[in-house]
């Protein structure tokens, strides 16, 4: 049987179907976005986890983390007109998870696993002392930091998951890294 | 993977609220984007038919059965869009004998003409069409209706009592004249 | 002056600044495209009403949740009261948060930390 050329363009999706699926459920990915993350999409992620959590009759005090963190990860993205970032929530019996993937400029790659790491070291008060200082600082909502991350955002979520931040990076070329950054909620820590 | 064009993936169990807020967001996507209005549509109705359909297979499931590969009635919906069309792909477990009749009706759907199709359709509903369970094939003779493309299919072997099966519907992104 | 009124949409809160009877009120989310697009117009309102304040002004938090941008110009709006009620024109401030979210109710203690200005925390029970 010869397939004809549309046969073969029906291939590539199809196939990753079910290698797709398996992993997801592997690691208790319940979803995965890939786009431009704008504030409609955020709003409708969230209603959609919303119904996810009522459905698994998720304890109120969860929720309201669950959806402070996606609220905040969601601002790392990459810039919502030209980027596109990748964000994965994954639910497990004793912990949620939300991370969020994007493109960073190679040459910070450094820079970021520094702040990363600072901030894991930071007890819950020093923290608080951390957010408070990039709170006020001044040029209100413009994306600082370094390569594009707005610092405070990350420092935000350290204070809200309760737990260290997992991250990793991969090299893509000598312009850009693709860096990805998990919150995590455990469950009887909150 | 060539998960470039890939838009979202979702695995879980399929409730009415859930589906309702998926199709919400896919819809609220396509707008923001500026998608034309009757593909918007197309990809819309062809969503909601496959969603129809993966809730068909997952109640035809026994409900508690050890050998079942997910405790739960969970499926996967997956939304993608390529140069020339968008796909749709749905996957869930089904009951290995359950196969040849599947991919016998898939095979005849994907053999038919429009016309054909629009005949398939009424002999369906009416219960002349496709022996068993009658309404069982509608759904898949619609996706493939409102999809106007052929329909893609794998079953890939779980264990020795289930497979998981994946149906892809495409849509065009050229809008009918 | 003029009342400024800011419908909620499902990304902004509704904005209610009301010079008669000196109650304003923030209610819902905030997760603006621009956020500095969306606050300024607030902010100028406040710099003109911190000209001619009332003796007493009554302001309400009640948020849903927000991003940290948004935060730092809640924080602007704040500093701009907390001038007010230093200039002694009273300001009164509730913050309101539910009684499961932790986050927002830190989030109200960052402003008490951080500014000379009452503000007060008050649970919302759910029904």
């Amino acid at each position: 049987m010869v397939a004809s050329q549309s046969e073969l363009l029906h291939e590539p999706a199809l196939s990753y179907a079910y290698p797709l699926y398996r992993n997801m459920l592997d690691n208790s990915i319940i979803f995965m976005y890939h786009g431009p993350i704008t504030p409609d999409l955020v709003v409708d992620v969230l209603s959609m986890v919303e119904y996810r959590l009522g459905d698994a009759k998720e304890d109120r005090r969860i929720s309201k983390k669950l959806f402070n963190i996606m609220v905040e990860s969601f601002s790392l993205g990459e810039d919502q007109r030209r980027g596109h970032s990748v964000l994965i929530v994954r639910q497990l019996p004793y912990l949620y998870a939300v991370s969020i993937g994007r493109r960073i400029p190679s040459g910070v790659v450094y820079q970021v696993k520094a702040f990363l790491d600072w901030v894991n070291t930071l007890s819950p008060e020093q923290l608080r002392e951390e957010y408070h200082r990039a709170l006020q600082t001044k040029e209100a909502d413009k994306p600082q930091g370094i390569g594009g991350l707005p610092l405070i955002s990350i420092l935000d979520l350290a204070r809200k998951s309760h737990d260290v931040l997992h991250y990793a990076f991969e090299y893509l070329d000598d312009e850009d890294s693709f860096f990805s950054l998990e919150a995590r909620i455990q469950k009887n820590m909150i | 993977m060539q998960l470039n064009n890939i838009i979202f993936v979702y695995q879980g169990e399929v409730t009415a609220d859930l589906v309702s807020s998926i199709l919400q967001m896919v819809e609220n996507k396509l707008e923001g984007e500026g998608e034309d209005r009757k593909v918007k549509k197309r990809v819309f109705n062809v969503m909601v038919e496959c969603l129809q359909n993966v809730y068909h297979h997952l109640d035809a499931l026994p409900p508690t059965d050890p050998s079942n590969p997910v405790r739960d009635k969970t499926a996967l919906l997956m939304i993608g869009r390529e140069e020339k069309d968008y796909f749709i792909i749905t996957g869930n477990h089904v009951l290995n004998d359950r196969i040849p009749d599947l991919k016998a009706r898939l095979d005849r759907i994907n053999r038919a003409s429009k016309e054909e199709l629009k005949q398939l359709y009424q002999e369906v509903l009416t219960g002349t069409g496709f022996s068993e369970k009658g309404t069982a094939g509608l759904g898949m003779i619609d996706i493939a209706r409102k999809s106007g493309q052929r329909l893609g299919y794998d079953f890939h072997p779980v264990n020795e009592k289930y497979s998981f099966f994946s149906l892809e519907a495409r849509v065009s992104r050229i809008p009918e004249k | 002056m003029e009342a400024l009124r800011i419908e909620s949409t499902h990304k902004t809160p509704r904005v209610i600044l009301d010079p008669e009877n000196g109650i304003f009120e923030f209610s819902g989310r905030s997760i603006p495209e621009d956020a500095l697009g969306f606050y300024n117009p607030i902010f100028e309102w406040l710099d003109k009403y911190a000209q001619q304040p009332l003796p007493r002004t009554h302001v309400r938090f009640d948020l849903e949740y927000f991003n940290t941008s948004s935060s730092k110009n809640i924080l602007e709006i704040l500093k701009r009261l907390e001038a007010i009620h230093a200039s002694g024109h009273e300001v009164r401030v509730t913050w309101f948060y539910d009684e499961d979210d932790e986050d927002m109710e830190e989030t109200g203690q960052d402003y008490q930390a951080l500014l000379n200005l009452p503000i007060e925390l008050s649970v919302k029970v759910q029904s």
